[in-house]
């Protein structure tokens, strides 16, 4: 017995309805996107894992398609600025900022599939290297909303960011690298869900814990000692232990990492403060212009620079230009995306689906770092943003999407020996500008007709011997049932003359 | 595929599972025939139309998916690996995938996937210390923790769960425990029943660093079970005699004599004798009848019976003896229980209720 075998999950089929709508969508939104000068690439949907490995900052990502082909890492692309990246590196080093691109096509994540997310879905994007950050930044954002509007979705949520305010409270309490990432990355997290919230408390208590009192802890006199810089005193210690060390490299090495170990506790502290900071920070996020007021006076109280603030305060006004208002607007500084490497504004527009729930429907942001993480000698301001398309075509409104075209015409040979004329015929309809088809059942003119009527096609072209011997179609309009014998020569004048359904 | 095709079970063909598996099967009324070890082909008597091959238990999963076989049975850990996560039954339903576990503790091939480093790594003891450990590394060695493994994607969850994402997995096809050695990896995922060879290799166990518990398990491909009605039939023999198996062991049946005069007697004796050894071992229950003797009811004998879980220790028997001798009991028989059957099999019928759920 033969295996059926299944449509891979979270995968779909586009059929032609959706293909049309899907193909319009992003038609229009590529030639609105090229209006405003940026240029479409399209880079190889496959890459090497260690492109987006880098650009995420870790080695390990659950949801790459990753695979080995001859000893190589590769991957889908699971979006795709990095690929842009690589591809201004490759072909536009040297050429003057500011540079535009844009780009549509697949990207592949593989998660549990649910509303409205798919493990292959379409993103339709822009990138802008180079020029001024706040200059740059407010036209992305514009951009993004003006290509809502150009599809006529105007009911969103527009989530403004910017990581430039959790970094500077993080660079300030001195974190290492490894804390300050971990930092950042629960930010997402945090500003998600209360429940998300008390997941990263208990992981950074976890990875922080209290110090123990008691017990057979070391007493902190003797950490006091270490971490006074008496790295002899340690190293003399595990000479004492019954362990062997190859050399007195690994020993010293071990010796640097116990003590890195002892300055947890030192972390401790700040951490949370970092975890306090991230919750007073989402505690205050709403509309413009009311939330500049808390925000800032939140900043002043953590002494913290006002320059991102300022920013954002110069982009809500930049957005005001379009028909976005204040209430569509939500600052929320705490705002972290999926990816680590935004480094300035990060947004989020959101609408609700037929259901009431809640879509993310384009992300993007400022990255000045990934162009060098990714290979390049030096950084490069960037930003840019993505729409999930799939979310954006149950949003716009359906006298606006395209319908199927319908076959308007049928050409009907009476047999098989009238098929090349047919064709010949069928070009003729076709160059007129009609969607033609040709009757390739076999069964001739009855059947024939009852397939064009069936297909609700408007005109059937009989073409026989003596249509054939005489250079001439016979047109029957299954409307009004009216026939007529044309010379092929006329047809093309007198059916495109007709007035045809589309 | 007609019913009267040959069903297959892949066994181990290699190694100390293989052994243990065939003693498993004969102990559960399943004994493997083959004529010789070194055939990959082989029959089970009680079972003619199961055709027993033998594989490395490594691609045994694969042949299960494929339907290439219909049952086999490896080590949990290795199918845990091929559908790469150790996550349990609850989520089955979410793998794009046609195996199926019928059993999962089979009670044999126990091992642990573990997290071991080198035992020099003193500031080293929990997950948590390798997550800070891993910022170590990138910050004053540029680069990521590098473990060597051959189960790289249980090991890769196991990484990420403790947010340890900035770190490489390789995989040779030598002996793990050398790599730390060798300096071509720094710590290792890796199986262990003991940690001896670990420890002799200079490496030890993080304190919560195991991976996934493992034994044996039983497993079966969904699409066969639900269109061959043959082969639904024989997964529920074999999970019948598996379960009532696994309850039978370490369980004996206890059946002993014992004379009086009127049935209060009887009574009050039966109250005594099972309050004395409740004290002593729980969950024996003895049970009273008359004896039959040439079929005429003795109305002064009467034999009781019960079955325990006294793990065969003799002194413990002695105990439970010495209370039924002093309560007049004689012809005291113990003997090991070879099936326990239930009222009806609880495998079989939660089998049953998956295959429905499953599509």
């Amino acid at each position: 017995m033969k295996k059926h075998i299944e449509r891979l999950r979270g995968m779909h089929d586009r059929l032609p309805e959706t293909y049309h709508q899907q193909r319009w969508v992003m038609d229009h939104l590529s030639a609105f996107l090229a209006q405003a000068g940026y240029a479409p690439v399209d880079p190889p949907i496959l890459e090497r894992s260690e492109l987006f490995q880098s650009s995420f900052g870790q080695e390990l990502w659950q949801n790459l398609y990753t695979f080995r082909l001859h000893h190589r890492d590769l991957c889908l692309r699971p979006e795709f600025t990095a690929s842009i990246c690589r591809l201004y590196l490759d072909h536009y080093q040297q050429q003057p900022l500011p540079l535009r691109f844009q780009y549509a096509g697949p990207v592949f994540r593989y998660e549990a599939p649910g509303r409205g997310r798919y493990r292959q879905h379409t993103q339709l994007g822009v990138e802008l290297f180079g020029g001024h950050t706040i200059t740059a930044d407010a036209e992305i954002l514009h951009l993004a909303c003006e290509a809502l509007s150009e599809l006529d979705i105007h009911s969103y949520r527009l989530e403004l960011g910017h990581i430039g305010v959790v970094s500077g409270f993080i660079n300030r309490l001195q974190l290492d690298d490894h804390a300050a990432r971990l930092l950042l990355s629960l930010m997402e997290q945090i500003s998600r869900s209360e429940e998300g919230e008390q997941k990263a408390q208990a992981r950074l208590e976890a990875l922080y814990p209290a110090k123990r009192s008691g017990g057979n802890e070391i007493s902190s006199n003797a950490i006091d000692t270490i971490l006074g810089g008496d790295t002899q005193f340690l190293a003399s210690l595990l000479s004492g232990i019954s362990v062997t060390f190859g050399s007195d490299d690994a020993r010293h090495e071990v010796v640097e990492r116990y003590l890195w170990k002892m300055e947890r506790s030192e972390q401790r502290r700040r951490i949370l403060d970092a975890l306090e900071f991230l919750r007073a920070l989402h505690a205050i996020s709403g509309s413009p212009p009311e939330i500049f007021e808390a925000l800032r006076e939140l900043l002043d109280r953590y002494e913290l620079d006002p320059e991102p603030l300022t920013e954002l305060e110069q982009l809500v006004a930049v957005i005001g230009q379009s028909e976005v208002t204040n209430q569509q607007i939500i600052l929320n500084l705490a705002l972290g995306r999926g990816v680590s490497y935004y480094t300035g504004l990060v947004f989020e527009i959101h609408a609700l689906d037929e259901d009431g729930f809640d879509m993310q429907l384009c992300g993007g942001g400022r990255y000045d770092h990934l162009v060098r993480a990714v290979g390049g000698t030096r950084d490069v301001n960037a930003c840019g943003f993505a729409f999930g398309v799939e979310r954006l075509l149950p949003l716009i409104p359906q006298s606006y999407l395209p319908t199927v075209a319908i076959t308007q015409v049928l050409v009907i040979p009476v047999s098989s020996q009238n098929m090349p004329y047919a064709l010949r015929v069928a070009r003729i309809a076709r160059e007129a500008g009609l969607q033609v088809e040709v009757d390739v059942t076999g069964h001739g003119i009855g059947a024939g007709l009852k397939l064009a009527t069936k297909k609700q096609v408007h005109l059937a072209l009989i073409v026989g011997d003596d249509e054939q011997q005489t250079n001439r179609v016979t047109l029957h309009d299954l409307v009004t049932g009216e026939e007529l014998m044309l010379d092929i020569d006329s047809l093309a004048k007198n059916i495109s003359g007709e007035e045809l359904p589309l | 595929m007609n019913s009267t095709s040959v069903i297959r079970l892949a066994l181990p063909g290699k190694g100390t599972l293989e052994s243990a598996t065939l003693a498993f099967l004969a102990e559960s009324g399943m004994k493997v025939n083959r004529n010789n070890p070194r055939q990959y082909l082989a029959s089970v008597s009680s079972m003619l139309d199961l055709e027993v091959v033998f594989q490395r238990a490594a691609d045994i999963p694969l042949l299960v998916r494929d339907g290439d076989v219909t049952f086999g049975i490896t080590g949990y850990d290795i199918l845990a690996e091929h559908r790469g996560t150790a996550e349990a039954e609850s989520e089955e339903d979410d793998y794009d995938d046609d195996i199926i576990v019928l059993e999962q503790d089979l009670g044999f091939g126990y091992c642990r996937l573990i997290v071991a480093v080198p035992e020099t790594w003193i500031d080293v003891s929990t997950c948590t210390d390798l997550w800070h450990l891993a910022g170590y590394y990138s910050m004053h060695k540029k680069r990521g923790l590098r473990i060597a493994t051959k189960y790289p994607a249980l090991t890769g969850q196991f990484l990420r769960q403790h947010g340890i994402t900035h770190c490489k997995i390789i995989s040779p096809h030598g002996a793990l425990e050398a790599a730390p050695l060798t300096e071509t990896a720094d710590l290792i995922v890796d199986l262990t029943e003991t940690g001896t060879t670990l420890r002799e290799n200079h490496l030890k166990l993080l304190d919560d660093g195991v991976v996934l518990r493992s034994q044996a398990c039983l497993i079966g491909n969904v699409r066969l079970l639900r269109e061959n009605e043959q082969a639904l039939r024989l997964a529920s023999i074999m999970l019948e005699l598996i379960e009532a198996r696994m309850q039978a062991r370490n369980r004996s049946m206890l059946t002993a004599h014992m004379q009086a005069e009127t049935f209060e007697e009887v009574q009050h004796i039966f109250t005594r004798l099972n309050q004395r050894l409740n004290s002593l071992v729980s969950g024996l229950e003895l049970q009273a009848a008359h004896t039959k003797e040439q079929n005429s009811i003795n109305p002064y004998r009467y034999t009781i019976s019960g079955v325990t879980n006294v793990r065969g220790s003799a002194t413990e028997f002695l105990e439970i003896v010495a209370v039924l001798r002093s309560a007049g009991a004689a012809h005291i028989n113990v003997t090991p229980l070879t099936y326990r059957f239930a009222e009806e099999s609880a495998s079989v019928g939660n089998l049953k209720k998956r295959l429905k759920r499953k599509h």
